[in-house]
């Protein structure tokens, strides 16, 4: 339950900056919470992969299923002929990769403060 | 260790997210966007699909708006405005312009402006330097201050900036262009100026062509004897615009011009590089036939203005409506207005006229730091105007361009250091106060009259407007500001140090040819000469000889004419061309000692239609066999074509000249031995024509030598991102065909507009509605283009409901 609570407070934040602000800042979002929830590092990494791949994932999936794939059709073309599937899920990749570096480096950070000191 | 640990995933994070967060040069032409926002659904390409074809309608709330402004939006994406003033007019025009095309609105006017490489990085540079150097922003910067007097047009220029910029202002990063998020950089405020170097972009692209240097090349080579045989003025077989018999009486106030010869200069070749093979295939079709040869009754006029075809494409469909106006057809994104058009009562179309307007003068250099030439005997200073280009990733270029009272020095002859070339071209400063109003007042035209005074304003670049009303009256004038010009003037480079070796005057458009109501019932015009020899003023230019005289035979021909007619009249695929030229080369084939797969070709070409059809291998066999005959018979002058520009024969005069002179010693060619004749070269050139179709048949993926899969039309992106346009298009049409397809050229937009009442139109264009790749209304009237077919247009008297539209919205204070 807690965990389930937890995704969904980081997921509603990283939406709400993703609206207004560049891409990146949806990584500072999660290695804050992931520090500030002293969530431990290989959750805050599995976390941090979770929330920002399938939001991409999915948000992506959503925009070319009512698209009927036009732009990624396009686009794959000029990435030297990817299919809209593969744009999809390389889409996701950019979100588990970075969502997972992120929650790591927010998670590790506490560790270091607490035990450095 | 646990800080290592963190430092060391921190520092893979912030350099992994800065890595996709910059853009990356792959090699000096390809820059993949920053990885990270690019690909992000929330602010890269995928929302560029965000609700693109769902339509809703909206209130929109917008700063510069004075009273309530509906726009509806039909099922062809085609936007109706009813604005209750001019000024909210002008305002939602340049609002909704924007909101489909604003990114072809911003490179449109960079390149003729030379800032390019602000945006491309050192690649594009050279275009930029030689763009600045021929004073395209020195032109719009004229015309703007010229405009500038005029308050009143100039204020409608401003409103429609203002409405662009206030669409621009409710953007966020998110919901730029797809092709700004591709090249990394953002929209930047709309000012009349930009419209002016739109304007000046068109000019660039209809009324900059001339062959100064390579006549003067061509007749220093060959002499004033041959030059004269070689090209002369005017084709025998030419239909002009303006019919034959028509009285010149009514030109009154073009000053008399002294009859004195202009000067060109002496001496070395000019090894300025251009490329003579290159033909722009800028040309279109006008015409309109009165009420006495249609079933209905009513004028019909037709238009279908020939130009590089692109993604996005040039034009954009608009009905423009409030009190005193209410216009249809396609607007220019960065023009207020509707260009091509109708109303209720009238309607218009244009086509280049072709008239010589650039001229080349050779400056001599007074002293060796270049910043004085001779003029008159006497040193005079040169103007100096610093060019600043803003380079990616680079520093700024500084280009110092001199001025002389001719115009700017574009090229240094670097093979004779004491002379330069300057341009002189009358669209630099031939500007006035009142020329954007032109538009706005054939806009609200309703007959005869009231076109003649609002085409009279007009200045640049020269266009046959041609005009049909309701009333019955059916006319075409030549309109543009046109140099008065002594004769012969402007055909060979001039001599800059003589002051008197120039036009000094413009003709007004009252004193351009015009024609009104002609016994013939028809008026066409497709680029071909404007006038029969005995019109008094001057002019030179370079004009089309087939499309012309094949309108004007077949509207002669035709009667009690429908709408269907006149559609496919526009899709004629039928050239001229083939028709004199091929019979002429048939007839000197040697057939006893031809191949059986010549033998085939052979009889083939000799039953084809002279139709380009794109489903037929005849017309391919033709225009290879004819390139390969031209190139030939003129090697004199394709073989130096790379380093010294020489001017080709006219299509017409080859064949002439293979028909009547058969001997003529052209046709030898240079670097063999034997002396070929004309029929030498039908021969050979067939044979090669037969061995090079055998090539290019053999490759599957050419249909077994297709017509289209040879002509290969394509619709480039205007980014020339392949992925945004479209290939191979199985299309009719040739050059010198009314329906005038070619690689990147064709018909950019074609009407045909019954005078009736309510009017009867149909329109059609090779692109779509919308400027976002990710919409279906992007390039969705391809497909009907391609066939011939045209979409009825939705025009609507006023404000009143049609079961057409699929949305509307609303701009209010």
């Amino acid at each position: 339950m807690k965990n389930l609570i937890t995704i969904i407070v980081i997921s509603a934040a990283c939406l709400l900056v993703q609206q207004y602000l560049p891409w990146w800042t949806a990584l500072i979002v999660i290695a804050l919470f992931s520090a500030l929830m002293k969530i431990k590092p290989s959750k805050a990494s599995l976390f941090g992969s979770f929330i920002l791949g399938t939001m991409w994932l999915f948000y992506a999936m959503y925009l070319n299923f009512t698209n009927n794939g036009i732009i990624a059709n396009r686009i794959g073309e000029l990435f030297k002929g990817l299919s809209p599937a593969q744009l999809i899920s390389f889409t996701g990749f950019l979100g588990v990769l970075m969502g997972g570096l992120s929650g790591l480096t927010g998670s590790l950070f506490v560790k270091a403060m607490i035990k450095g000191k | 260790m646990r800080i290592l640990s963190f430092l060391v995933s921190l520092a893979t994070t912030i350099l992994l997210a800065y890595f996709l967060s910059n853009p990356i040069k792959i090699d000096p032409k390809v820059t993949i966007p920053p990885i990270g926002s690019f690909f992000s659904p929330f602010t890269g390409f995928w929302q560029n699909a965000l609700s693109v074809d769902n339509f809703t309608n909206k209130k929109i709330k917008l700063p510069n708006c004075t009273q309530n402004v509906k726009i509806k939006i039909d099922d062809r994406m085609v936007p109706h405005i009813f604005a209750k003033n001019d000024h909210d007019l002008m305002y939602a025009q340049g609002y909704v312009t924007a909101l489909n095309r604003l990114w072809q609105m911003d490179i449109a006017t960079r390149a003729v402006s030379g800032r390019l490489s602000e945006i491309l990085g050192t690649r594009t540079l050279n275009i930029d330097r030689t763009n600045r150097r021929k004073g395209f922003v020195f032109a719009a910067e004229n015309a703007l201050e010229e405009w500038k007097k005029d308050p009143k047009i100039y204020k409608q220029l401003e409103t429609y900036a203002q409405g662009i910029n206030d669409y621009i202002a409710n953007l966020e990063s998110k919901d730029y262009p797809i092709e700004f998020k591709l090249l990394n950089y953002k929209p930047e405020p709309w000012t009349p100026l930009k419209t002016a170097l739109f304007v000046i972009s068109m000019a660039q692209t209809l009324a900059s062509q001339e062959f100064d240097l390579e006549n003067s090349n061509a007749l220093k080579l060959f002499g004033e004897s041959d030059f004269n045989e070689l090209y002369p003025d005017r084709n025998p077989k030419e239909t002009p615009i303006i019919t034959a018999g028509t009285k010149w009486d009514y030109i009154k106030e073009t000053p008399l011009i002294p009859s004195q010869t202009v000067s060109s200069p002496v001496g070395d070749l000019f090894g300025v590089p251009r490329d003579v093979t290159e033909d722009p295939h800028v040309g279109s079709n006008n015409w309109t036939v009165s009420g006495a040869k249609t079933l209905d009754g009513f004028p019909i006029l037709c238009n279908d203005p020939h130009l590089h075809l692109t993604l996005p494409s040039i034009w954009f469909e608009i009905q423009l409506n409030a009190p005193g106006i209410n216009s249809y057809g396609v607007s220019l994104p960065g023009i207020p207005g509707v260009i091509i058009g109708f109303n209720d009562d009238i309607a218009w179309g244009i086509t280049n006229t072709g008239w010589d307007v650039l001229d080349w003068y050779q400056i001599k250099w007074s002293n060796e730091s270049k910043s004085s030439y001779i003029l008159d005997g006497k040193p005079l200073q040169v103007n100096y105007r610093t060019e600043r280009i803003v380079v990616r990733d680079s520093l700024a270029y500084i280009d110092s361009v001199k001025y002389t009272i001719w115009g700017p020095v574009v090229y240094e002859d670097h093979k004779n250091p004491k002379y330069g070339l300057a341009m002189r071209w009358l669209v630099h400063n031939v500007h006035t106060p009142d020329e954007m109003s032109s538009f706005f007042d054939l806009n609200r035209a309703h007959n005869f009259d009231q076109y003649y005074s609002a085409t009279n304003k007009y200045c640049a670049p020269a266009q046959n407007i041609v005009f049909a009303s309701h009333e019955g009256d059916i006319a075409l004038r030549i309109l543009g500001k046109m140099p008065a010009r002594a004769k012969g003037e402007g055909k060979f480079v001039l001599d800059g140090s003589i002051s008197s070796n120039g036009w000094k005057n413009t003709v007004p458009n009252s004193d351009n040819p015009m024609v009104k109501n002609p016994a013939t019932n028809y008026i066409c015009s497709a680029n071909q000469i404007t006038t029969t020899e005995d019109f008094p003023i001057y002019y030179g230019g370079s004009f089309d000889d087939y499309r012309g005289r094949y309108i004007n035979r077949r509207l002669s021909e035709m009667d009690s004419i429908k709408i269907e007619d006149m559609m496919k009249l526009q899709a004629d695929p039928y050239s001229i061309l083939a028709e004199d030229a091929l019979p002429v080369l048939m007839k000197n084939i040697d057939t006893t000692s031809l191949t059986v797969a010549e033998k085939a070709i052979y009889n083939d070409l000799k039953l084809w239609d002279y139709k380009f059809k794109a489903d037929e291998t005849a017309p391919t066999c033709f225009k290879m066999w004819w390139d390969t005959f031209s190139k030939t018979t003129w090697d004199e002058m394709f073989s130096i074509a790379d380093s010294i520009p020489v001017t080709i024969p006219e299509n017409w005069r080859t064949i002439d000249l293979l028909n009547n002179k058969p001997d003529y010693k052209y046709f030898d060619i240079k670097n063999t031995p034997v002396k070929e004749t004309g029929k030498d070269i039908a021969n050979l050139s067939f044979r090669k024509m037969c061995a090079q179709f055998a090539d290019f048949s053999k490759d599957k993926s050419n249909g077994g030598g297709l017509w289209s899969n040879f002509k290969n039309t394509t619709i480039e992106h205007l980014g020339k991102i392949p992925a945004f346009g479209r290939k191979h298009i199985q299309v009719d049409g040739f050059k010198d065909a009314i329906n005038a397809t070619t690689e990147f050229n064709g018909p950019s937009w074609r009407m045909v507009v019954q005078l009736s009442q309510p009017v009867r139109a149909y329109g059609i264009y090779p692109g779509g509605q919308s400027g976002n790749p990710a919409s279906k209304y992007y390039d969705n009237m391809i497909e009907k283009w391609t066939n011939g077919q045209l979409d009825e247009l939705l025009f609507l008297k006023s404000d009143e409901e049609s079961d057409k539209f699929i949305c509307t919205l609303e701009l209010t204070n």
